[in-house]
């Protein structure tokens, strides 16, 4: 163990020695180096310090300058390119999502075209198809309806306030597919005629399902908040939703978790057609004027 | 005045050059900056001290830098780099802060 020298005047006996490490990082941090060769040119005579004009030194700063500006470029290069990159990926999603917008758009339009088609072909046979087309399509969703019902509206509970440190808490909790289809399934069961989630409207056919981290409704995600409009007998739903089974699920929910839910009686709720229809079943008509059969399992 | 010229043509030449540091050296610039910062204040307190000396300073300066750039390879070898790279900082870090420390007594007397 090097002696240590007392800086204050006060012995430091054999006790502390093992604090030597720390009082040598702490306590004597400048090089002894300096003060021996200060000794050194006192006893030839000259001044301890050699002052700072010296080219050595001059060129010491020099070098420690270029080290200090390369370190500093070099280090700090990755970012431009990560930024370019990232902002080259924010550009592409855009034109996606606009692209996306084009087709949704156009798919409207065709669709509009397909009916007015199917619904002139059912008005060349003879009136009671066009009837029960029609009221099939009412039943299956295929027609945007309105009429008076109630809106419910399911949101994620809010996040708990920021924690330790500022770590944002993962747990929230979140809406499931399993509360849409209890939900769903108490509205079908008291009256409702036709339900839609986010303007997504459900057939006899829709699936509620929870996929990665997102509810999807006929193979379509959605975001929060979930707006589940339902056109029906506004009091029965109305009783279902306070007090009956469903009403007393969304209680659990708000209880429980935390689930935002509201219910809102309308007088006028529009439900889009539904969009997923497909044609099951088509035959030919024999008479070829007409381009493709209506005979529709829907 | 005549290091601190100094230190600005050094930036201003490396800021000019921008040499391209092989990657093999990256790892061991930001150790190399400390090293290099805590034998700065180290003649900085010298100084303020009187009993700078350039040859000292020097010295310091190289063999930290070499001695710091050397740990980090020895324990990115043996597996514990980032150990081994943290307790150079903080051991650095230390010097600098006492040497900070002194500059500040003998500067302002507080």
């Amino acid at each position: 163990m090097r002696p240590l020298r007392s800086q204050d005047g006060s012995p430091r006996g054999d006790p502390a020695a093992s604090m030597a490490l720390l009082q040598e990082v702490l306590d004597r941090p400048l090089d002894p180096g300096y003060e021996s060769s200060a000794h050194a040119r006192q006893t030839r005579g000259l001044s301890p310090s050699t002052g700072s004009r010296t080219p050595l030194l001059l060129a010491t700063a020099v070098l420690l300058g270029f080290l200090l500006a390369v370190a500093a470029q070099t280090l700090r290069t990755p970012d431009p390119a990560a930024a370019q990159a990232r902002s080259e990926l924010i550009e592409r999603v855009r034109g996606s999502q606009h692209l996306v917008e084009e087709q949704a758009a156009r798919i409207e339009g065709l669709h509009a075209n397909l009916v007015a088609l199917e619904d002139a072909g059912v008005q060349e046979d003879d009136g009671g198809h066009a009837e029960q087309v029609r009221a099939a399509g009412l039943h299956a969703g295929a027609t945007a309806m309105v009429g008076p019902g109630v809106v419910v509206t399911l949101d994620d509970a809010p996040p708990p306030p920021a924690s330790v440190d500022g770590v944002v808490v993962e747990d929230v909790e979140r809406v499931l597919a399993g509360d849409l289809q209890v939900l769903v399934n108490g509205l079908w069961a008291n009256g409702a005629e036709a339900v839609a989630i986010n303007e997504q409207r459900l057939t006899s056919t829709s699936a509620i399902r929870f996929a990665g981290e997102a509810i999807v409704v006929d193979f379509r995600g959605l975001t929060r908040p979930y707006t589940v409009r339902a056109i029906g007998p506004v009091e029965d739903l109305e009783a279902e939703l306070g007090s009956g089974a469903t009403g007393r699920y969304l209680q659990d929910l708000r209880d429980q978790y935390g689930i935002i839910t509201e219910v809102t009686p309308q007088d006028q709720i529009t439900v889009p057609a539904a969009t997923r229809l497909t044609t099951r079943e088509a035959q030919v008509v024999p008479d070829s004027t007409i381009p493709s059969g209506q005979e529709d399992d829907r | 005045m005549i290091p601190v010229l100094g230190l600005m043509v050094g930036v201003v030449v490396g800021l000019l050059l921008q040499p391209t540091v092989p990657d093999w050296l990256v790892p061991y610039l930001p150790i190399a900056v400390i090293a290099a910062l805590d034998a700065v204040f180290g003649g900085l307190r010298a100084a303020l001290e009187g009993i700078f000396n350039d040859r000292v300073f020097v010295i310091s300066f190289l063999s930290n830098v070499v001695v710091a750039a050397l740990i980090v390879f020895l324990g990115n070898q043996l597996g514990v780099g980032g150990q081994l790279s943290t307790g150079v900082v903080v051991v650095l870090g230390l010097r600098i802060f006492s040497n900070v420390a002194a500059i500040r007594r003998l500067l302002l007397g507080a």
